[in-house]
């Protein structure tokens, strides 16, 4: 046995996970920018200085000052607070993209590689399309059926990450369908469903959890630059993309607010980018090189 | 081989159908009454049925999509738009040349920076030079398009006063956008160049070539860098779509009078006939390039040109 057995031996696939997790030190840090990140997004109302929607006409367009930390923008708003509370906004819909998007992906991957057959051919010609199309031209497609807005914008993004996950799941479900596990499942006369979510599907947890981690960042790209370009957010939600829309304007005469939301979504994205990268490695240690 | 290309064939066929069938579709799905919406409250009686009649809805369905894919692929005609006045593809094709010029742009340059930079990485593995370069990709990849756009905006144009921060004019004018478009792309291909050439220059015909002597350029340059390269001649083809994707962004940010730009103005406004148009023509281009990149893949590929069997 080697080192690494001999200390693993009756420990969970997740502990061992963590264990590994915890050595890499760029996975840490995303982590801990990630807590810092969801805290300031519980905690916006403590701590941000204004309200994020509160207008002071006096004190338009202000640089950063002790006042106003990170400026105010056109209609005299903390750029700060405003920051502050547009974590919120990205947080929950990178995650509600994610899980809405892994759900989708999740049922027809496991139905198309259970099933197999002409079932199977017809999603996967699908997931093809679907994946090969870039997600922002879909998602501007399904946004132009539905009418710009945040909500319409997380359902179209999440209708264009679903794909992902259904090419993983089938192939997972392919290669264990035939265990033995699974034949005597059916044996016993375990239904379909309950074969596909309690036997097949805790074998492909690991490879989603990694997938989300992932997707929640681009979600949250993609939702930024709906924004950015009138689709998504609306007036006067602070989200970070929409700000940067109207920060364009002022750009030449108010810098610093083209600044501020633009590191938010950087860092935001970075931290899941890190985190992702170490579960990656963690779970199949094989694959680091 | 012949067997792979007859499923890449068929694959392609029922890609473009699908594509075709989502682009006619998108005035159909509209919920609700999509002359009511594209028209708003206040239209008229003799409003509303003359546009049910220049969208086509007043005949029955199928009639309506084999006249639109008809127009479309003899007269290269996609209707006329609801705001302009003219012609759809008449709109297009005013724009379509500096979406090219773009993307072109900042397809050179993420190929022209991105290998080497991989291969530097690669070679000087675990090195001040490995990290540099993989700690600015992952920082490029992780700004929106749209906010680097802003941010060479606010060093070069504002800052530096170096170059034009936006719409068109000379050379100077698609700097900006074409490097805003394809940095992040330089990013991607420099980790997927490394990672290539790190598996490959694992492997035991490399192992083997060191072994006998050569000089360790020779190894990198002639025995590894080809094998490494043909996952990304494979992107090349890949990557066309997204940058059209990404040239949508880029196109708002700098005031770029492209296809993606028209196709956020035609989103706003309701012209449903410039956006089908649009989706079609960027939709048909995906498939094709993914099928270009399939048969690239195959030739150059010796692993699959003999079985057939393709990753």
């Amino acid at each position: 046995m080697t080192e690494e057995k001999r200390r693993t031996v009756g420990v969970s696939m997740w502990k061992l996970t963590w264990r590994r997790f915890r050595k890499n030190k760029l996975a840490m840090t995303g982590l801990v920018m990630l807590l810092i990140i969801v805290a300031i997004s519980a905690l916006a109302p403590l701590i941000a200085p204004y309200s994020p929607i509160e207008q002071h006409l006096e004190d338009r367009l202000q640089p950063p000052s002790p006042k106003y930390l990170f400026g105010t923008d056109e209609l005299g708003r903390d750029i700060l607070s405003r920051v502050l509370y547009g974590s919120r906004i990205a947080l929950r819909v990178g995650v509600l993209v994610a899980l809405i998007s892994a759900a989708i992906g999740v049922t027809l991957g496991l139905i198309s590689g259970y099933y197999g057959g002409i079932i199977d051919e017809v999603i996967m010609r699908i997931v093809d399309i679907v994946w090969s199309f870039p997600s922002l031209i879909l998602a501007l497609a399904i946004v132009s059926i539905l009418g710009p807005g945040l909500i319409n914008a997380m359902v179209a993004i999440a209708l264009t990450m679903w794909a992902s996950y259904a090419r993983i799941v089938r192939g997972e479900t392919l290669s264990v369908r035939e265990e033995l596990y699974i034949e005597a499942a059916r044996a016993i006369g375990e239904s379909d469903i309950r074969i596909l979510f309690s036997y097949i599907l805790p074998n492909v947890m690991s490879s989603i959890l990694v997938l989300i981690t992932y997707n929640i960042p681009s979600a949250i790209i993609i939702a930024a630059s709906l924004s950015f370009l009138g689709l998504g957010a609306q007036p006067p939600t602070p989200d970070w993309g929409l700000m940067l829309s109207t920060a364009r304007t002022y750009l030449t005469i108010a810098p610093w607010y083209s600044i501020f939301p633009g590191v938010a979504i950087m860092i935001t994205v970075l931290s899941f980018n890190f985190i992702g990268d170490g579960l990656r490695d963690a779970i199949q240690p094989e694959r680091v090189s | 081989m012949k067997k792979y290309i007859i499923r890449k064939i068929f694959s392609f066929i029922i890609c473009i159908l699908a594509v075709t069938l989502f682009s006619f579709s998108l005035l159909h799905l509209i919920p609700g009454d999509p002359v009511r919406y594209i028209l708003g409250e206040f239209a008229t009686e003799e409003q509303y049925q003359k546009l049910k009649h220049q969208l086509g809805l007043d005949k029955p369905i199928h009639v309506q999509f084999i006249d639109w894919l008809a127009n479309i692929i003899l007269r290269g005609d996609f209707g006329k738009s609801l705001v302009k006045n003219v012609p759809v593809s008449e709109l297009i094709s005013e724009r379509i040349v500096y979406t090219l010029q773009l993307t072109g742009t900042a397809w050179l340059i993420a190929f022209a920076l991105g290998i080497p930079l991989g291969i530097a990485a690669a070679i000087y593995k675990q090195t001040a030079v490995d990290y540099a370069v993989m700690g600015l990709a992952a920082f490029l990849m992780s700004m929106p398009y749209f906010w680097l756009g802003l941010v060479l905006m606010l060093v070069f144009g504002v800052m530096l006063e170096i170059l034009p921060i936006s719409g068109i004019g000379d050379w100077r004018n698609v700097i900006l956008p074409s490097l805003t478009l394809g940095l992040p792309q330089v990013a991607v291909i420099a980790r997927l160049m490394r990672a290539n050439m790190l598996d490959v220059l694992d492997k035991d015909y490399v192992m083997t070539a060191k072994a006998k002597g050569l000089p360790n350029t020779l190894v990198v340059f002639k025995h590894a860098l080809r094998n490494a390269l043909i996952p990304i001649v494979t992107y090349m083809f890949l990557q066309i779509p997204w940058l059209f994707g990404g040239a949508v962004v880029t196109e708002t940010v700098f005031a770029w009078p492209g296809m993606g730009r028209l196709l956020i103005i035609s989103i706003l406004q309701r012209d449903y006939p410039t956006v089908q148009a649009l989706v079609f023509l960027i939709g048909t281009l995906t498939v094709i390039a993914n099928f270009a990149a399939d048969l690239v893949y195959a030739f150059i590929d010796p692993r699959v040109r003999v079985t057939g069997e393709g990753a």
